[in-house]
């Protein structure tokens, strides 16, 4: 009865991996392109969403698709808006394994040259918020500036965001800013502390 | 003195994998009683059945069980080897050790364990087995065939032309069905209605075969060779004698817009209205809701201009009786219509539009006279997008199956489209190309290669309007997974075969098992893929499945079969299932009352449509005191042996109906889906059937948990068997927590015959449930006092 | 009495019945069962609040039957009894004469409607007392209730007094003398007592018309009766049916509704 098991997907670094901090399992995916066909990024992607899929189906066989997986752009570019999540016939969280590609890459240090830029910003978005408790615009746009070294894009922009109101020179802060010290350090050690 | 024939299967790998058969032989030998015991790898073949006939004559065998498949699968076979042996059919029982055992279980010591208990509680069953005679019932040679479409006409006409009577019920005003909407079929682009009028011609003039069109089921009441249908003729509102068809009323009907059913919607027709031209009857009917006389009171032109002064507007329904021998449902299949994926834009967009309304504009009797046109302006498409699986294979939309003809009828529309249309440009979005029968595949290679339909692998995510066209998004998923937009003029959705809107309504009038997407269950669905587990009651068509014209052919064909051959026999012979009245129920059942709070179900046993129910059922000697009291003691010792140093180990004992749970457990183990070992199941008939006392009997007898489960309300195949149980079980669950019985040790559930999967899981949560509740000592405790 | 007793005389004189099924004293101030047939005894009869027994369990009895018409001295407990032995299609209208007593009044029932409309009229719940008694075991947990009803049955001696005294109890065959197989064992054992006591219950449920003879006519005082009070209650809140109210329809347990609750089913 039950016989030499093929090595399912999941059971393999990456993609069990993929299952175990998603919930998602890369077999159930046949293959339709609905994702790829919605995602309004697709035509941008080096690998869209339902090659990523694909990729990861095979990435227990083969280490090869795995780091192609996880050197994508793809992940980097994933806006979540869920367009490919609603469409799935099998209901798969693609948003989420973006997600997760993303947390890989950064961990095992394989994140596309491209990303470099979005990398940049994510972190000076967070930053903004652990400092403030707020977006705090000026401070992420400088500090976005000097991560990625566009010093000069978008200066034309700024004199009139000052004037209708949407760049302050001073940040809002919240009162509780050790609430939310403790907030970064409780989920980067939680990150950390993940098998 | 009993002497008990055990043979054990190894059914090839399928039970000698998990379970030790050898062992299970040997030990089986031990059992007192026991007088032959063997294993052997196929029992159900020829040398398998010769061993069985062998030893009942060498050993004089009072009894068999044979431990093997479950009864649902092989009870005739070996009853039929037995007779032939000269032994009572009836004195032979099946143990179930393979869907309820070794395909269940993990290989092990403790697979093994209860293999050997199954067999045990079999053999102490058929020690108390009576010998049964079948009773001779006289049989209507008379078929019903419920639907007109073209499983129907076909089943009506084989049946018809072999010298029996049919009564053919279509709810539709004509027969025809589907086919007849249809403008050509796969594989041979013959004209659809050329080949089916016909025969829908044959139907009405055939003598033998009583039409009744514009009609239903009212009720069945019976058993096969003897039921008796009501049938509705609902009132077309006309004397069908006096009209002659001339269709002058359908010219002058004032009121004329409103959308054609049989134009999916796409064409127009009046309130009173024949369907279609070839319709049979060619006899129009009056739609009530749309008419105006019915409406406002005025009008009545039809019935001024009627020539022969047919018209009848006050005529009622009528219900017309008939007994008849046996049943076929030829009920058909529907597609899915409605906005149930909003991104495609059907309902919103006139130029999306199905299958069957595709049909329509390429037929030559259809509203646009076979040239295919935008719904929205008449303009000839110059490019035609078809989706494929829009409904189909999706999880996320509640279909997860296959509707097996939308591959070849989408290359069909392709091609037509092409042949009309010459310069224009058909698509087709697919996932795969489904094309398994008999010159299907060429059919779809011809479409791709001679003319010219481009193929796309990927699904669309989208269609929307810009500037007049509609725009497709879709992917190429050969290219990468790359997106590609078409400008489309019409878009054609192959959306998912479903089942009829009245499906539910007619499987419980008829008391048949249907699934979860209200497809008709068949008996097996390999072996018996034409009747049901009613016996008297056969499938056609796509009422158990979307299939094609041959298959759907091809299968009230079959259905003749199986019809005519039992209806040549001047009378059937009817496996008895006793009632054993007992003096006590004498006096209320001579009265014709049940006073008692039993089921009225035993009764009803013998009156509905039940086939072969012999020993276990109401006869209380065989169900009741085995394997509850007698076999009990005997059933739990091996356990205690087994799991002796093991934690806590519950035992559980399932009492199941034999229609829905017990062949969901067989489901179960046909898909190979892994539970608890530790339930034991019990058949019985009906949950209706199942005496309150067995619970406390099962607590006495060792159990620490009990599982009833049974048929949902209004699945029952006894009508009325689980409703009496629910009402017993609630009393029953209130007196036992009273007296300080914890009721979480009895879980009660409706199992059906699909839900393979829920059955695993009840055993599972169940066994854990009963696992932390512990042991049930305190019951235990009262049988060792006194006598047991 | 006095009232009861002329009329005993009367309709045996005039023979409108055969036998008056009543009460007599016994000893030791306690009622008995009486069955006059002669108007010269009718003195014989008595209605205090001594007389507790349901009386129409002698209707079911071949013996009693044989003795031709028969008026019944009927508590309000008997009529409901011999509404619910109508509707289980035990008494044809026209057998049985029922005689309300109530104070010092004589109400003759001549029909089965009269009957229902006679208790219909006087129909009410359980007295806070009764409803109380039955809460109090509630209010034991589980455990408790088992430890109860195990002290209890320990005592069943079974004699089957419950069963003999029981109107609803008129099976000519009682499941427990079927030896083929030995359904409930014979002896007075702890299982075996609080399987007879389970059968009875249910067997009774939908049916029982709550006169409670069956405790009364225990001879080592178990409270069988609240066993099937409970069960009253449970056919009540969850069917909504009540027997005992009407000459016709059926049981709780013989019919159904589609939609009875069923959220202990998984």
């Amino acid at each position: 009865m039950s016989g030499e098991k093929h090595a399912h997907p999941a059971a393999e670094p990456l993609p069990g991996r993929v299952l175990e901090q998603t919930g998602v399992d890369v077999a159930r995916c046949y293959q339709c392109g609905k994702c790829s066909a919605g995602c309004p990024l697709a035509a941008e992607m080096d690998y869209p969403p339902s090659q990523i899929m694909h990729l990861l189906q095979l990435a227990g066989e083969f280490p090869e698709f795995a780091e192609m997986a996880l050197r994508s752009h793809t992940a980097w570019l994933c806006l979540t808006c869920e367009i490919c999540y609603c469409r799935c016939p099998m209901e798969l969280d693609i948003p989420k394994v973006m997600d997760a590609l993303r947390h890989e890459a950064l961990r095992k240090k394989k994140v596309n040259p491209k990303a470099k830029d979005i990398l940049a910003f994510h972190r000076a978005f967070l930053d903004s918020v652990k400092h403030t408790g707020r977006l705090f615009e000026m401070g992420q746009v400088v500090d976005y500036k000097l991560r990625s070294g566009h010093f000069l894009q978008d200066l034309l922009q700024a004199p009139w965001m000052f004037l209708v109101g949407k760049l302050h020179l001073l940040p809002e802060r919240v009162r509780d800013r050790r609430q939310l010290k403790r907030i970064f350090a409780r989920t980067l050690k939680a990150r950390e502390n993940r098998p | 003195m009993a002497r008990i024939g055990v043979f054990i299967c190894h059914c090839g790998e399928n039970i000698s994998a998990t379970v030790d058969v050898v062992k299970v032989a040997a030990e089986a030998a031990r059992i007192p009683g026991v007088a032959h015991s063997v294993e052997y790898k196929y029992m159900c073949s020829d040398p398998g059945q010769q061993l069985v006939k062998n030893a009942i004559k060498e050993k004089n065998l009072t009894g068999v069980v044979v431990a093997a498949c479950s009864p649902r699968m092989h009870e005739p076979t070996f009853r039929r080897a037995c007779a032939e042996a000269g032994l009572n059919p009836f004195l032979c029982e099946m143990a179930n050790i393979r869907e309820h055992c070794s395909w269940v279980h993990e290989k092990g010591e403790a697979t093994t364990q209860k293999a050997l208990d199954i067999v045990r509680t079999l053999v102490a069953k058929v020690k108390k087995n009576k010998a049964l005679e079948p009773i001779k019932v006289p049989v209507t040679k008379t078929a019903l065939v419920l639907g007109g479409g073209i499983a129907g006409i076909q089943a009506a006409l084989d049946i018809a032309n072999s010298g029996h009577k049919v009564i053919l019920v279509e709810q539709a005003p004509s027969i025809g069905g589907h086919m007849s909407q249809l403008s050509e079929t796969f594989p041979t682009l013959d004209c659809s209605q050329c080949i089916l009028t016909p025969r829908m011609v044959e139907v009405a003039q055939h003598p033998n075969i009583t039409l009744h069109s514009y009609s239903e089921l009212e009720s069945l009441d019976g058993f096969i060779g003897n039921f008796k249908a009501r049938i509705r003729r609902k009132a077309r509102g006309l004397d069908e004698k006096l009209c002659t068809g001339c269709g002058l009323c359908m010219q002058k009907c004032p009121t004329r817009k409103i959308p054609s059913e049989f134009d999916a919607g796409l064409g127009l027709r009046p309130a009173i209205y024949v369907p279609f031209p070839q319709a049979v009857p060619n006899k129009p009917v009056i739609d009530r809701e749309h008419c105006t006389y019915y409406r406002t009171g005025k009008c009545r032109l039809c019935e001024k201009v009627c020539p022969t002064q047919a018209i009848r507007f006050g005529q009622e329904d009528e219900i017309v009786e008939a007994e008849v021998g046996a049943v076929v449902v030829a009920t058909g299949f529907d597609i899915k219509h409605g906005d149930f994926f909003p991104e495609y834009g059907y309902g919103k967009h006139q130029d999306v539009i199905d299958g069957l309304q595709f049909e329509r504009l390429a037929s030559a009797s259809g509203p646009t006279l076979g040239e295919i046109r935008r719904p929205s302006d008449g303009k000839v498409p110059e490019t035609v997008v078809f989706i494929a699986c829009a409904g189909s294979r999706d999880p996320a939309k509640g279909i997860e199956y296959c509707s097996k003809i939308c591959c070849m009828y989408t290359a069909k529309h392709a091609m037509l489209y092409r042949h009309k249309v010459h310069h224009g440009k058909p698509y087709v979005f697919y996932m795969d190309i489904r094309a398994g029968g008999k010159m299907y595949e060429e059919f779809v290679r011809r479409a791709m290669e001679e003319d010219g339909v481009q193929y796309v692998r990927g699904r669309v995510s989208r269609v929307y309007e810009r500037n007049g066209r509609l725009v497709v998004k879709g992917v190429d998923t050969l290219l990468g997974a790359r997106p590609l937009e078409i400008e489309a003029d019409l878009v054609v959705l192959a959306t998912a075969g479903v089942a009829n809107a009245g499906a539910e309504e007619l499987a419980q009038k008829l008391h048949v098992s249907y699934d979860a997407h209200k497809f008709y269950a068949e008996a097996h669905p390999k072996l018996r893929p034409v009747e049901t587990n009613t016996a008297g009651i056969f499938l056609a068509g796509a009422c158990q499945a979307p299939k094609d014209i041959p298959e759907s052919v091809a299968q009230s064909t079959a259905r003749r079969r199986r019809f005519i051959l039992p209806a040549s026999a001047a009378s059937s012979a009817r496996a008895p299932a006793p009632t054993r009245p007992s003096r006590r129920r004498s006096s209320a059942a001579a009265t014709g009352r049940w006073s008692r709070p039993w089921p009225r179900s035993t009764r009803a046993c013998a009156r509905a449509a039940a086939p072969a129910w012999p020993s276990a059922a109401p006869n209380r000697s065989t169900s009741r005191a085995s394997p509850t009291r007698r076999s009990m003691p005997r059933f739990w010792p091996c356990w205690n042996e087994v799991n002796a140093m093991a934690d806590f180990n519950p035992k559980i004992v399932a009492f199941v109906c034999n229609w829905c749970t017990y062949a969901g457990a067989d489901l179960t183990g046909t898909s190979r889906m892994k539970y608890a070992p530790q339930v034991s199941i019990v058949r019985f008939p009906c949950t209706g059937r199942i005496d309150f006392m067995l619970l406390l009997k099962a607590f006495a007898g060792g159990a620490d948990g009990i599982i009833v489960s049974g048929c949902h309300p209004n699945d029952c195949h006894y009508s009325s068997g689980n409703f009496h149980a629910r009402r017993r079980w609630v009393v029953f669950r209130g007196l036992m927590d009273f007296l300080g019985i914890d009721v979480r040790r009895v879980q009660f559930s409706w199992v059906s015959a699909a839900e393979g999967a829920k059955w695993a899981q009840l055993v599972n949560e169940t066994t854990d449930r009963i696992r932390r509740l512990g042991p049930f000592a305190d019951y235990q405790r009262l049988r060792g006092q006194g006598v047991g | 009495m006095q009232a009861l007793r002329s009329k005993a005389r009367e309709l045996l004189a005039t023979k409108t019945v055969q036998v008056i099924i009543g009460y007599a004293s016994g000893g030791g101030g306690r009622a008995r069962a009486v069955f006059v047939r002669e108007a010269a005894k009718a003195d014989a009869l008595v209605f205090d609040d001594s007389c507790q027994q349901n009386l129409a369990v002698y209707f079911s009895k071949p013996e009693v039957r044989k003795l031709g018409k028969a008026a019944l001295v009927a508590t309000p407990a008997a009529l409901r009894a011999i509404l619910q032995l109508a509707a289980e299609n035990q008494i044809a209208e026209g057998e049985l004469l029922a005689l309300a007593v109530g104070g010092d009044d004589v109400v003759p029932l001549a029909t089965f409607a009269a009957i229902e409309a006679h208790v219909a009229a006087r129909d009410g719940d359980w007295s806070a007392a009764e409803k109380e008694e039955l809460q109090k075991y509630e209010a034991m947990g589980l455990e408790e209730r088992r430890r109860f009803w195990e002290e209890q049955f320990s005592r069943c001696l079974k004699c089957y007094a419950c069963r003999a005294a029981c109107p609803l109890c008129y099976c000519t065959r009682c499941t427990v003398e079927c030896n083929q197989p030995q359904w409930i064992p014979v002896p007075a054992h702890d299982l075996g007592n609080l399987e007879w006591n389970v059968m009875r219950a249910m067997h009774l449920a939908g049916r029982c018309v709550d006169c409670g003879d069956c405790g009364r006519a225990c001879p080592v005082n178990i409270p069988l009766h609240l066993l099937n009070r409970r069960l009253i209650r449970e056919v009540f809140t969850v069917f909504g049916s009540r027997s005992g109210r009407s000459a016709k329809g059926d049981n709780a347990l013989s019919t159904f509704k589609p939609n009875d609750p069923e959220d202990f089913i998984q």
